[in-house]
């Protein structure tokens, strides 16, 4: 927030239009869309493809343009953030939820990339999904997804980004059900829900803890000076309290990004049409997690106990991601790995106090991951298309540094990657499974003293 | 104290009840549907009229012109009226045909009759005689079809407030604890917790969402037990707190291993008003106006996917059960869209009530007990994760080709449905309004419980 970068008598459209109207509008545009177009469908208005396509098409072209508009009036104002508020959303005594959206360079380029990434995603799947039963729910559930994104990234209050993370995590499940006839994506929803879910549990509690020890949860009232300098804000947080909040919002962030030992719901993820795949598995919603600990750093900064555990979650995840990328035998798993450890480097790269570093990984990745995903229909073809011009000599890349372990190693190794760690054995028999044992025990106590029940013998039907 | 203009809340009472008479004499079920249907909503618009006058006089209590020794207005009780007013009205409208017999619809109308009593009531004899007047159809059904639970349930938590309301001068301790257990046994507290599954999956299925909805449990414990007996309330809170929070997490255990829909949406249903329960005897502002909202939430909720259960058991035939998924999301897209919406918004959905409500009640119970309150968000994360199984059962699947003409929502399910969740979607959009709305009943209930 320094001097302007044109005289103070000199007005442009950056002074007519307030880059606090050009956030707003950003942030609602895909939310009115899904909003009207729900209504239409409700009132049984039916849309061809091509005016869905077309409404898309207009709706992150003008998400687009806010973007540049907003970047426009940061560096023409020479303003490091802009916020944009009503007061507060709700209040309660002393406790308040503010309606805050905040923008800065944290949060410009992720907006940008959502803009950018989902308008490539609507393109694309104007074809891709032609003629397919759910085109109408694909794109209703694409333009709810980018106002959840839109809402985490420009959230000016951990309040108001768990909103967006919710919404994230709900299109994501539904999505990943596109193929709902299936029983496979059926199931596979479930499982990615109840890990989000699960994980969501650390970043509720997390911001509960953030109201109550630093008194609010908005970034410029806990943090101060501009990102990427930004450090708590006076007393507010003691290194204990750092480290439980830092903790808990890592348990979030662990179930959006896929990490160690939450990462076995990514490939189940896949089961969704591959454009969801795409945008969700590769470009945005995995790195929202990242995004989370980027955006909260200063209080993984005061906790030297929360920004090793990230560092060490995320070389977990690293090492893990690429073993099991390796041995993975279909490219959309093996893709979803290899996101797995692109992640884990970016949460170390995050608990080792870096700034930029993360945020040029981020975009980099999403970038390329995307374009992965989309080609992964054709992948085959396109390697069997290499391989011929390589003349039938293709080597695995990295395959020399598994052959520098010893042989017994690397069988023990690949069998371990190959169960893709046993994460999923240990979480069902652990972590779901004590809890289920513990009700079928409590379910028969509770039948024997007639306190619930006698459960009928099945039925089936139809 | 200052008066209504009319006697909003006896006519509210006697309006559903005289119409109970009513729909049984000419014993057609068109007939019966008509009568209920126009007695509930005279009964919904008594009770918006009474809301519309206690706000004009600053929420402070309004008794009947009449008969003031009965019924009293007041900023606790005249929403939570309209909100069971207008559940019991969506639950009328959008019944199946076959479950709008003069005997089905007779007996919701005395359930509401009763339970707008009870809420109405000015003293703890008058609540007595709702709270027996609602239970009634209970027994009834409950003896019919040897729902020994239930039955046994609805006595002793009649003797318990009986005996509770004969002991108050001698024995206030003693009074204070039968009152809180009567509470208890109403709301489904464990071990309690499994009369509210066997209602659901034996009894009628409206008819037990709304005895649900009626939380008249909570109810008492916040209009009678805590204000009466305030010494005793204070010692007793921590502890009621703890049970309601180990029920919640306890019964969305308990939903793990159940395979039936019905009594896994029980059990969802029974762990979220341990929820309210918890938010309530907190006595912080903020749990106390996120377990009123949650209150909100549950009661529309609930009435949108009971109703969706009525109709999808109506249309295949069979009552839900079992593992399988049905598919249903192809013939009936807005149901599902329905269940869906309503599903999630009981477990906090942004852009619903239930998103403020649920972040309310977790940071007031939070507050009260940093260490155990971390039971809360976790019972809401596995019920949400059961509202998603129950949504995937009914909803994804291949469904069975018999299945493809089944027709979507009626007009009569849809606006009905569509309106519950309009109201959740506009206070989840702008919860301000309903900040104020209750801002009056949580000063009361923070005041009564945190003496």
């Amino acid at each position: 927030m320094s001097r302007a970068r044109r005289p103070a008598e000199e007005t442009d459209v950056f002074d007519a239009i307030p880059p606090q109207l050009l956030l707003t509008l950003l942030v609602l545009s895909p939310g009115c869309v899904f909003l009207g177009m729900a209504l239409l469908w409700l009132s049984g208005v039916k849309l061809s493809e091509n005016t869905i396509a077309r409404l898309a098409n207009a709706t992150y072209v003008f998400c687009g343009a806010l973007v540049m508009g907003l970047a426009g009036s940061l560096w023409w104002a020479d303003l490091a953030s802009v916020s944009a508020g009503s007061g507060n959303w709700y209040e309660v005594h002393e406790f308040q939820i503010p309606l805050a959206l905040f923008v800065d360079r944290l949060s410009l380029p992720m907006l940008g990339l959502t803009a950018g990434m989902t308008g490539l995603i609507a393109v694309f799947s104007r074809r891709y999904l032609h003629r397919e039963a759910g085109f109408l729910r694909f794109f209703l559930l694409l333009h709810l997804f980018a106002f959840g994104c839109f809402l985490v990234f420009a959230a000016g209050s951990v309040d108001l980004l768990i909103g967006g993370w919710e919404i994230i995590c709900v299109t994501s499940t539904l999505l990943v059900a596109f193929f709902q006839q299936r029983p496979e994506p059926v199931k596979s929803a479930l499982r990615v829900f109840a890990t989000y879910r699960g994980c969501d549990i650390g970043i509720v509690t997390g911001a509960f803890f953030l109201h109550h020890w630093a008194g609010s949860t908005l970034y410029q009232s806990v943090f101060k000076g501009d990102w990427p300098r930004q450090s708590l804000a006076g007393e507010t947080l003691a290194a204990g309290d750092a480290t439980i909040i830092g903790l808990l919002l890592l348990l979030g962030a662990m179930g959006k990004s896929a990490q160690v030992p939450f990462s076995g719901w990514l490939p189940r993820a896949m089961e969704g049409p591959t454009p969801s795949s795409a945008i969700f598995y590769g470009a945005i919603s995995v790195h929202a997690g990242a995004y989370l600990l980027l955006r909260l750093q200063p209080v993984l900064v005061a906790s030297p106990v929360a920004s090793g555990a990230v560092v060490l979650i995320g070389a977990l995840s690293a090492v893990h991601g690429t073993m099991v990328a390796r041995v993975a035998s279909d490219v959309k798993t093996s893709l979803a790995y290899s996101s797995v450890s692109q992640l884990g480097l970016i949460f170390v790269e995050i608990g080792l106090g870096f700034s930029w570093l993360p945020l040029i990984h981020i975009v980099g990745h999403a970038v390329v991951r995307t374009l992965q995903f989309l080609k992964a229909p054709s992948a085959l073809h396109e390697f069997h298309h290499l391989h011929a011009a390589a003349g039938g000599h293709l080597p695995p890349t990295g395959a020399h540094y598994g052959r520098l372990l010893p042989p017994r190693a690397q069988l023990w190794l690949y069998r371990l990657a190959l169960d893709r760690g046993h994460h999923d054995a240990i979480i069902d028999r652990f972590l779901t499974g004590a809890p289920r044992k513990f009700a079928q025990w409590m379910n028969r106590i509770e039948r024997q003293l007639r306190l619930t029940p006698k459960i009928p013998k099945e039925s089936s039907h139809g | 104290m200052a008066e209504l203009t009319g006697p909003w809340l006896s006519l509210g009472v006697g309006v559903p009840l005289a119409a109970a008479l009513a729909a049984r004499l000419p014993a057609t079920r068109p007939r019966a549907r008509v009568i209920a249907v126009t007695a509930s909503a005279a009964s919904l618009l008594l009770s918006l009229a009474t809301v519309r006058e206690l706000a004009g006089a600053g929420w402070a209590a309004l008794s009947e012109p009449w008969i003031p020794a009965v019924f009293q207005a007041t900023a606790l009780n005249a929403v939570t009226m309209a909100l069971f007013a207008a559940l019991a009205l969506v639950t009328l409208i959008s019944a199946p045909r076959r479950d709008s017999d003069p005997h089905s619809v007779a007996h919701i109308l005395i359930l509401m009759a009763g339970t707008l009593a009870a809420y109405g009531a000015v003293s703890l004899p008058v609540f007595l005689g709702g709270w027996i007047l609602g239970l009634t159809p209970s027994l009834a059904s409950a003896g019919r079809e040897g729902n020994r639970l239930a039955v046994v349930e609805s006595a002793a938590s009649t003797l318990f407030l009986a005996v509770g309301m004969l002991l108050q001068t001698s024995s206030p301790a003693g009074a204070c604890m039968l009152l809180v257990l009567a509470a208890i046994l109403r709301t489904g507290l464990f071990p309690f917790h499994g009369v509210a599954a066997s209602r659901l999956d034996k009894g009628p299925l409206g008819f037990a969402g709304l005895l649900l909805s009626a939380q008249l449990g909570v109810f008492l414990l916040i209009r009678f037990a805590l204000p009466m007996f305030p010494e005793s309330a204070r010692d007793a809170r921590s502890w009621l707190c703890w049970l309601a929070l180990f029920t919640a997490i306890y019964t969305a255990v308990m939903g793990m291993v159940e395979r039936s829909p019905r009594r896994l949406l029980a059990l969802v249903l029974v762990s979220q008003s341990a929820a309210i329960f918890a938010g309530l005897v907190t006595a912080r502002p903020e749990g106390v106006m996120g377990a009123l909202a949650q209150w909100i939430v549950l009661g529309f909720t609930s009435t949108v996917m009971i109703s969706i259960f009525r109709a999808v058991e109506a249309r295949l035939d069979f009552p839900l059960d079992g593992e399988r998924l049905l598919g249903l999301a192809g013939p009936m897209p807005r149901l599902a869209v329905f269940f869906a919406v309503s599903a999630f918004a009981l477990v906090g959905l942004p852009g619903t009530l239930g998103f403020p409500g649920e972040d309310l009640l977790i940071h007031g119970v939070l507050s009260a007990h940093p260490v155990i309150g971390f039971l809360l968000p976790t019972a809401i994360a596995i019920n949400a994760y059961h509202l998603y199984r129950l949504f995937s059962r009914l909803f994804l699947g291949a469904p069975a080709a018999a299945w493809a003409a089944v027709p979507d929502a009626l007009p009569r399910e849809r606006w009905p449905l569509a309106a519950c969740l309009v109201v959740l979607v506009w206070f989840g959009l702008m919860p301000g309004q309903l900040v104020a709305l209750r801002a009056f009943a949580v000063e009361a209930v923070v005041t009564v419980a945190g003496r």
